[in-house]
């Protein structure tokens, strides 16, 4: 399993590079609908080249890294989404599961961004679900 | 006349200059402490509104209140230290301790220091175990504040802190005093009530007991108007019922039909009046003569109270989306799927996989 951490600047950014746009069940849809477009050749660009080049999610020639693209590509223009919430003991969180092509990838939304797991066998779905609903952080 | 008098020399001259820039410093000293004494307060006070009124409190709260009680009440304390245990007797006279009166003195005011963490920690122990706590539907902590010993305290802390900005400290031992057992009632409290919660919190709930499973079917007028009779107290009258639905809860505004419905029936007494008879004919809320009450099945879910767990699942589908929520209690499952015209409830009997019949419903 893949994880990978990416800022909303970031995921815009490179849903850009790739000409995505996410669909409306895509998880990523609202909150990147708050982040504006990454003007190209600008020095915000720049950095963000810099950040994700150095940790290797982007390659020379700005080509998005292989298996990320495969996720956001996933997450952004999905076939069937999961969009699952937890309660209890007072606090919340929320995660989402995006299928295509029988496989799907998790995304949560944390303070910094998101949060990406890859990939997720179709099969190992309910599996996933049922440790969710289980477990999990459950807040306070 | 004075001024000709005193002769002008240069040591005159730099003893005037740096007095002068003694008291200035000690002036300026003065008003940092007045301001930084008062900026505490103005944060303390607005984080005791804060929790006021937070309706669900996270636990880390009830123990970050007392911290920054304890805080500022120990500096100010230990600002008045010498003049709290020692009385008149300052620094430079220590040599008039070895007077046996003076240390009695010095005893008396430490026993009454004591005596005051001792009756604050009682006071607060039993402010702490008054206070009703209860959870909320999701699981989450609810008590009723009762807040005024955080009242007495900012009082007391406001107190003394004026009396510390006199310069002839009048009345610093007494404030003090106050002020130690007002800050040891608010931790003692905050401490018995944060232990009361974290006991809550760790008591499984009971379930429901054996009975026949829920399994309800409602339209949104009925949906909305069964909540308001099972969030109220007594018997509501159709009267009563338009003044509850004036102020809906969360989950009848969740849903744009809900929450169209409300308002139809907030203004519409007749049809309010029609809801309840069909409410009544289906056997989920009875008439007695103060007004409807819920009753049969309605009985069963308001006895749940709340969920420890709650799991919201939305599955979207090429353009279409369906929710399943799965509430849990000990051993009871409640499968709610709420749509725009019919929300249905569903006990899952024993056997059955929550996890599996959440999905199912989920996915449709």
């Amino acid at each position: 399993m893949i994880e990978a951490r990416l800022s909303l600047s970031e995921a815009r950014w490179m849903l850009q590079l790739m000409t995505l746009e996410p669909t409306p069940e895509s998880p990523l849809r609202d909150p990147l609908a708050v982040v504006a477009e990454v003007p190209g050749g600008s020095t915000v660009e720049a950095k963000l080249a810099e950040a994700l080049t150095t940790r290797g999610l982007l390659l020379s020639g700005r080509r998005v890294n292989p298996f990320v693209a495969a996720a956001l590509k996933w997450l952004a223009q999905p076939a069937v989404v999961w969009n699952l919430a937890l309660f209890g003991r007072g606090g919340a969180e929320a995660v989402h599961l995006a299928f295509r092509d029988g496989t799907a990838v998790e995304c949560r939304r944390e303070p910094s961004g998101l949060r990406l797991r890859f990939p997720l066998p179709e099969s190992d779905a309910r599996q996933w679900l049922a440790d969710q609903v289980e477990g999990g952080r459950r807040g306070a | 006349m004075a001024l000709e008098s005193v002769p002008l020399t240069a040591g005159s001259l730099v003893a005037f200059v740096s007095k002068s820039a003694v008291f200035l410093v000690v002036l300026f000293l003065k008003l940092c402490y007045s301001t930084a004494l008062y900026a505490t307060l103005a944060e303390v006070n607005r984080r005791i509104t804060v929790f006021r009124q937070g309706r669900r409190p996270v636990l880390r709260a009830l123990l970050l209140l007392p911290s920054v009680v304890l805080f500022c009440s120990a500096v100010l304390f230990a600002f008045n230290f010498f003049r709290v245990i020692f009385g008149g007797v300052g620094t430079t006279n220590f040599k008039t301790l070895f007077n046996p009166a003076d240390f009695i003195f010095v005893f008396l005011r430490v026993g009454f220091i004591f005596a005051a963490v001792a009756l604050g920690c009682a006071l607060g122990i039993m402010t702490g175990r008054a206070v009703p706590v209860g959870r909320d539907r999701f699981g989450g902590l609810l008590y009723r504040n009762r807040g005024r010993y955080l009242g007495f305290w900012l009082f007391t802390f406001t107190l003394c802190g004026f009396f510390r900005i006199l310069p002839w400290g009048f009345a610093t031992y007494w404030t003090i005093w106050l002020l130690v057992l007002a800050a040891c009632i608010v931790t003692a409290a905050h401490w018995t009530l944060y232990g009361r919660c974290r006991a809550v919190l760790a008591t499984p709930g009971p379930g429901l007991p054996p009975g026949d499973l829920l399994d309800l079917s409602l339209g949104a007028e009925d949906a909305v108007v069964l909540s308001a009779l099972l969030q109220s107290r007594g018997p509501l009258t159709p009267e009563g019922l338009g003044r509850a639905l004036a102020q809906p809860g969360a989950p009848c505004l969740a849903h744009p039909a809900w929450a169209e419905a409300c308002e139809t029936l907030r203004n519409d007494p007749v049809t309010r009046t029609g809801v309840l008879q069909r409410l009544g004919s289906r056997g989920l809320a009875a008439q007695s003569a103060g007004g409807w009450t819920a009753a049969g099945a309605a009985l069963r879910l308001r006895a749940l109270g709340f969920s420890e767990k709650t799991a919201s699942l939305t599955v979207k589908r090429g353009g279409s989306a369906r929710t399943g929520v799965l509430q849990r209690q000990g051993a009871t499952a409640v499968l709610v799927n709420p749509g725009p015209v019919t929300l249905t409830l569903r006990e899952l009997p024993g056997g059955k996989d929550p996890v599996a019949a959440l999905l199912e419903s989920a996915e449709g």
